[in-house]
């Protein structure tokens, strides 16, 4: 037997892949697919830009100027029950045991956090970096999210670090590594995206959501300051609305204290309104922003793990932008490809 | 699965299954220009076997990243696939491995660890350690060592021939290297092999290293 056979025969029992895994692998590949027969979204040539949303930077291909936000259609929230491909016999992964099972937002939250809560766990120290890397998929939309005044196509820069005192950041675009140094303070910024600022707020679930809440309070009460002849959209912002965003936007830094990431979702459970969907075998769970578009985060159906986040238009956004009010935000599809904790920006763990 | 039992809409000649399942992976990667959904027939060709090799390479949970990756990369690169070559395996090993390379960190550790999981069930089970024919556990433990200290771009030539079953030409095409770098990459692999072999377990002695 020569050496290369010996090399060969030695590694002969790795184990095959998890059916679930190939599964959502082939999922997302059918997924990718069907985007581009779609061809749904129109190339803007507008050059991409880059900017802070969150602590986590997004490109967009079109931006809109409107200075108003929010509309008044009330979005019409369907029930938050669904049905659901869940593994019910606690099993180990494989391809019986999944059924469809009647879930609720509560069911999946309850998961979620107790999930979260058995996760293994090392802070970070404060001169370590935080590697995230993020997918963008495209999604199907029933209106094109593209054109003149359209909100254009949110996308994530992919591989991105934070340094987790939060004093610096860095990103990866065109192969080259970019810098940015954060010039506001961590506690400045709600809700906060680095670590150390995350790991300042409370894991109680009821005082998380007191603070959500609270950062509404301004926006709620400020007179109208539209110029003359221009329609103000909403007289009120939404609170439970910026509530659940504020909440889905700290879950968007994907590095969070396991009690922390449970009291999210936790606080959720009390934010009403939330509907939960079957997503390709995942879980989708959100809630209706601005009337038009749904704002979801996605779980592993088997795991109850954070996965991503999708939003989907719900009603033509011409026709919000046609009653002169602004849309807030678009279309932002991702998955979590992964985190970890690195020793300086560039390095992937 | 629909795809590789569909008939092509544009491909009139198509008449059944067999012939269908008989398509080169070109001529999958070709239909899939126009139905983009064609492609997942060259997912369900070959996701086991590039998860098999991301594995053997970063363990399971990387692999189901490398693996999952490999193919929308492929997906999205199929415009520029050369259809003049049926067999797409060196392409996606290609990616793959440019995907692997990124971990190469974790890879080393990998097989550090599986070295000296090796070692502790030797000093832990068999105080009278004799010269016996290696068995594929031990095997793995002493060529682990050696796959640890071997450099990065000479190991992924070696591994695409042990474990992806590539000729020494499919390796040079995955990678992106003329075949006589190939050649001389596998060469300087393989003696490190065949040292950490020999001292323990001598094989045939005139056998061509370059196969």
């Amino acid at each position: 037997m020569n050496d290369l056979q010996i090399l060969h025969d030695s590694w002969d029992n790795t184990p095959p892949p998890n059916p679930d895994v190939r599964a959502a692998a082939r999922a997302a590949l059918l997924e990718r697919a069907a985007a581009t027969s779609m061809q749904q979204v129109p190339a803007d040539t507008a050059p991409a830009t880059a900017f802070d949303v969150g602590g986590r930077r997004r490109v967009t291909r079109a931006r809109i100027g409107a200075v108003v936000t929010g509309v008044l259609v009330a979005a019409a929230v369907a029930g938050g029950v669904a049905t659901v491909q869940v593994r019910d016999d606690g099993g180990p992964p494989g391809v019986t045991g999944t059924r469809p099972m009647l879930v609720s937002a509560a069911f999946v939250l309850d998961r979620a956090a107790g999930a979260a809560e058995r996760r293994a766990w090392t802070p970070p120290r404060p001169d370590q970096w935080i590697y995230t890397h993020f997918r963008n998929v495209p999604v199907k939309q029933r209106w094109p999210l593209g054109g003149e005044n359209g909100p254009g196509e949110s996308q994530m820069i992919e591989e991105q670090w934070q340094r987790a005192d939060g004093r610096r950041s860095a990103f990866l675009d065109g192969g080259k590594l970019h810098f940015v140094d954060e010039t506001r303070a961590p506690h400045e910024i709600w809700p906060p995206s680095d670590y150390a600022g995350l790991a300042r707020l409370p894991a109680d679930p009821d005082a998380l959501l007191a603070l959500a809440y609270r950062h509404v309070g301004p926006l709620g009460d400020k007179p109208s300051t539209a110029p003359p002849g221009i329609k103000e959209c909403i007289p009120r912002i939404d609170r439970e609305e910026v509530a659940f965003t504020s909440l889905l936007e700290i879950l968007g830094t994907n590095l969070l204290p396991p009690k922390l990431e449970a009291a999210v979702y936790r606080a959720m459970k009390k934010v009403p309104g939330v509907v939960v969907d079957d997503a390709d075998g995942m879980i989708a769970l959100g809630r209706h922003e601005d009337g038009w578009q749904l704002n979801e985060v996605l779980f592993d159906a088997r795991t109850y793990r954070y996965t991503g986040q999708r939003s989907t238009a719900v009603k033509d956004p011409a026709e919000v932008l046609k009653e002169g009010c602004g849309i807030r935000s678009s279309g932002l599809n991702m998955r979590i490809v992964s985190v970890g904790v690195v020793n300086a920006a560039g390095q992937r763990p | 699965m629909t795809i590789t039992l569909r008939k092509a809409d544009h491909d009139h000649t198509e008449p059944d299954l067999a012939t269908v399942t008989t398509r080169t992976d070109a001529d999958i990667i070709r239909a899939s220009q126009d139905d983009p959904e064609r492609f997942a027939a060259v997912f369900d060709r070959y996701y086991d076997a590039i998860h098999g090799y991301a594995a053997r390479r970063l363990g399971a949970s990387l692999a189901d990243d490398v693996a999952a990756e490999t193919f929308l990369i492929a997906f999205d690169a199929r415009a520029r696939y050369d259809l003049a070559r049926p067999d797409a395996r060196p392409w996606l090993y290609g990616i793959a491995s440019n995907l692997i390379a990124r971990h190469h960190r974790a890879e080393v550790r990998l097989y550090r660890a599986l070295a000296r999981t090796g070692v502790e069930e030797v000093t832990e089970g068999h105080a009278d350690r004799v010269a016996v024919r290696l068995d594929a556990e031990s095997a793995r433990t002493l060529l682990s060592g050696v796959l640890a200290e071997i450099a990065d771009r000479d190991r992924d030539v070696l591994l695409l021939v042990a474990w992806a079953d590539l000729s020494l030409q499919e390796a040079s095409e995955a990678l992106g290297i003329p075949a006589g770098t190939a050649r001389s990459r596998m060469h300087r692999a393989r003696k490190q092999l065949r040292a950490a072999l020999g001292e323990t377990d001598p094989t045939s002695p005139g056998e061509d290293l370059d196969r």
